[in-house]
């Protein structure tokens, strides 16, 4: 089990999905996940600091949780298969550390669920190897050929009548 | 307090809007209440019993709540104050203690159709709120259905029909 925290949530403007960003909190790889909506919000809007007026349904998970005295030791992405990201929530009955109880999730709620309860995020090694990204590490100044493009567009410019503006 | 069923979801075709009808177990009175697609999703899914793949947030619930050895007694729509209607979920603990939650009835009411608990609104909320259908008779009501079709055949001109 690898922890990861939370990095980004991103919104795709072409199709309104969210992407929640997972960055390993040692090492660089990333673990980008597609969310539904509702719940990126869920997760942006408390991250920002935004209580809504009336509980979401998230926040009512977290209230439930907490009333009931669960105590929520983790979340855990814990598979990948067919291309659906899977979670647990882990989590222990009051005053009893010996039982443990995993509840499958979406990894999306579980998310929502791990930043309103401050637990820790997991994801299994195997899901990492499989999904994760590591960034491309730019180094020196930028190729002659990746800056053509805007070369050419510096060229095409007629820049004799740049004074004459009144 | 009054008992209810969920009577439907209805979908407003122009804009995101779902609502929710209420329907008094003992007489014609229907409350509706605006709620979120997700929501309304989330109600209708489990009342058409569709199976989804994975567990939605209302089932996630659900199974905590289960897994915790805790039940969920009922749920109340108990207030509605500057057009916003607040619930309670009322669950009751392994140690057979009472606890009230503050929810949205959307999700109240999710949580109230897989656990297939009662679901009650508050006297005052339902007397205010509640609408009973307008008495029409059946004639009148036919008679007004049916103009759209009479209007349409009147415009037809029907006189070469045969002349093929």
């Amino acid at each position: 089990m690898i922890e990861m925290q939370l990095e980004s949530v991103r919104v795709s403007l072409m199709t309104n999905s969210q992407v929640v960003i997972l960055r390993e909190v040692e090492g660089k790889r990333r673990l980008p996940i597609f969310v539904g909506k509702p719940e990126g919000d869920a997760i942006t809007l408390h991250l920002n600091g935004i209580v809504a007026p009336r509980p979401l349904t998230h926040d009512l998970a977290t209230s439930i949780l907490k009333s009931l005295e669960a105590d929520v030791s983790h979340v855990l992405i814990s598979d990948l298969r067919k291309q659906h990201f899977y979670a647990l929530l882990v989590l222990h009955p009051a005053g009893d550390e010996e039982e443990e109880i995993t509840l499958d999730a979406r990894p999306s709620d579980a998310i929502a669920l791990a930043v309103r309860l401050g637990c820790p995020i997991f994801a299994d090694e195997r899901v990492l190897e499989e999904a994760g990204v590591e960034p491309v590490e730019l180094s020196g100044a930028p190729d002659k050929e990746d800056l053509g493009a805007f070369s050419d567009f510096i060229s095409s410019l007629d820049l004799s009548d740049l004074d004459k503006d009144k | 307090m009054v008992e209810v069923k969920v009577d439907s979801v209805r979908v407003n075709l122009v804009g995101s809007h779902r609502v929710v009808i209420l329907k008094d177990l003992n007489s014609e009175r229907y409350l509706p209440i605006w709620i979120g697609q997700a929501e309304a999703e989330s109600i209708t899914l489990q009342l058409t019993n569709t199976k989804l793949p994975r567990p939605l947030t209302h089932d996630l619930i659900v199974d905590a709540i289960r897994a915790l050895g805790a039940t969920v007694r009922y749920v109340l729509v108990n207030d509605l104050r500057d057009e916003t209607f607040y619930a309670r979920v009322v669950l009751r603990t392994r140690d057979g203690k009472d606890l009230s939650i503050d929810s949205r009835p959307s999700d109240a009411i999710a949580i109230a159709v897989r656990v297939d608990c009662p679901i009650y609104v508050d006297d005052d909320v339902m007397a205010q709120h509640a609408h009973k259908p307008e008495e029409e008779s059946a004639e009148e009501q036919q008679e007004e259905d049916l103009g759209a079709f009479k209007d349409f055949l009147s415009t037809l001109d029907l006189d070469d029909l045969d002349k093929k």
